[in-house]
């Protein structure tokens, strides 16, 4: 499995009263690649434990399970074949 | 005499009405029972696995009476993970059985199999455990023609037995299921040969990639581990690689590098060294802090950069050369102005652009980035190295 974040964007700064940066949100898009090298198909469940305070905003497969703590994907790649998921999720970072 | 044995009984009363009642129930548990030594090995499987543990699978005969018969199986000095050692019957299974399996507290290197049996004679028993205290891995020397479009592969495994037991003949399998037959003794290593492949071909790649490889454009071979290549195998384990070049007769010696672990239909990559004779030289045209915001007290809370950045690369080889030119870019960025427009970005963090220069000719590269939203209490250096 090959894994990637593959964008990252700061933006939605939050100022408290006398000026100072109280908050701000990450946006991050992962890829993983994932190859099965193997002669038969196979069924995967790939988790992907995200710390922090997150929200999930979209993906190219839907997730399977969505916990606080985690995303989970199922997955069927054919024998020598390759699939990718692809997801969004929103941090929000708070300073003070 | 007899006093002292009279003041011993008294003080140690429990202890003695213990021994004596684990003497009767030791006596009761196998008092019926014949006691059958296990004959040599007469074949010995080791698979090894990554971790350092090998799986070892023993076939030995046992000479079985009918009724109650007991197996006494120890291992001594050697690393057997008693959990693991096993017991099957592998002629006739349903004429024996396993009715205890006793261990030892005080004495972990051994166990007892109680096993009872409708048949008298001979059977063969597969005893199998996990073995701990190997050491292996693959060590490669490879081969490159003298015109470095051909190389050559060849694979050796090293294995160290640490395991505190003795092997003869033993068959020994490596994680891609390659068999050798060996004997290799406790704290001996072997080198075995494992796979050889000849006249693969080759790429050079030229890469530009500071962070791995400092400020010269780095030499790879590159060649294919797959159907079409004559290096075809499952995969390709992990280990260091020698690398040599042909020169009529000689070989002259170009370095080393560590082969990743690579799937059937992948590229490996090797790293040959640094060349003198393609030039690369980074320019920053323009680094400036702008946006920034202050709270009330003055201090920096967030800003943006603008900068702006020409590679010039000089081609000082007769021939045309392609260059992987790789620029990390921390934080958050947005491109504004690319020349050339057709970068690829690898990741969050990675821009490559592919270079082609003519012989003796030089090409730039030219692009200008903003860093959106940057914290004062992060470094944020400009992407230069002069």
């Amino acid at each position: 499995m090959d894994r990637k974040l593959k964008d990252y964007l700061r933006s939605g700064l939050q100022f408290g009263l006398r000026g100072d940066l109280v908050e701000y949100r990450e946006e991050e898009k992962y890829q993983l690649k994932l190859q099965n090298f193997l002669k038969k198909a196979v069924k995967l469940k790939i988790r992907e434990e995200i710390p922090g305070e997150w929200d999930f905003l979209r993906s190219n497969i839907i997730p399977s399970k969505k916990e606080a703590r985690a995303l989970e994907f199922l997955l069927n790649i054919p024998a020598k074949d390759e699939k990718k998921i692809i997801y969004r999720i929103g941090k929000k970072v708070r300073l003070r | 005499m007899r006093k002292a044995l009279a003041k011993f009984l008294r003080r140690n009363f429990l202890l003695v009405v213990g021994i004596v009642i684990s003497l009767i129930l030791i006596i009761q548990t196998f008092g019926g029972a014949k006691v059958i030594i296990l004959t040599s090995q007469e074949s010995v499987v080791v698979e090894l696995r990554e971790n350092g543990e090998a799986f070892v699978q023993e076939k030995r005969e046992l000479e079985l009476t009918l009724g109650i018969n007991e197996v006494n199986f120890g291992w001594e000095k050697a690393r057997v993970n008693p959990d693991s050692v096993k017991i099957c019957f592998l002629e006739e299974p349903e004429k024996v059985s396993i009715l205890r399996e006793i261990s030892f507290l005080n004495q972990v290197s051994s166990l007892i199999w109680e096993i009872d049996s409708v048949k008298e004679g001979k059977e063969l028993v597969g005893i199998s455990y996990l073995l701990s205290g190997w050491i292996s891995y693959d060590q490669y020397q490879a081969k490159v023609n003298e015109g470095e479009d051909k190389i050559s592969l060849e694979a050796y495994f090293i294995i160290y037995n640490q395991s505190g037991e003795d092997f003869r003949k033993v068959n020994i399998f490596s994680e891609d299921k390659t068999h050798w037959q060996t004997d290799i003794k406790n704290g001996e290593g072997k080198k075995l040969p494992h796979f050889k492949a000849e006249n693969i071909s080759l790429q050079k790649i030229y890469i530009f990639d500071r962070e791995e490889w400092g400020d010269k454009v780095a030499l790879l071979y590159q060649f294919f581990n797959g159907t079409d290549s004559p290096l075809n195998r499952d995969f390709i384990p992990s280990g260091r690689v020698r690398i040599y070049r042909k020169k009529g007769e000689e070989l002259s010696f170009l370095g080393e590098d560590e082969i990743k672990k690579t799937a059937s239909n992948q590229a490996l990559r090797i790293y040959v060294g640094k060349v003198q004779d393609i030039q690369i030289r980074k320019e920053m045209l323009k680094f400036k802090k702008i946006n920034i915001k202050r709270n009330d007290r003055g201090n920096i809370q967030v800003y943006d950069t603008e900068e702006e950045y020409e590679i010039i690369l000089k081609n000082l080889k007769d021939k045309e050369v392609k260059v992987e030119v790789r620029e990390h870019i921390p934080d958050s960025w947005e491109m504004l102005i690319s020349e050339p427009k057709d970068y690829i970005k690898e990741d969050a963090h990675l821009i490559k652009y592919e270079i082609k220069i003519p012989p003796e000719e030089e090409r730039k590269i030219h692009y200008q980035i903003t860093r959106k939203n940057l914290l004062p209490h992060q470094v944020i250096k400009p992407l230069i190295y002069e």
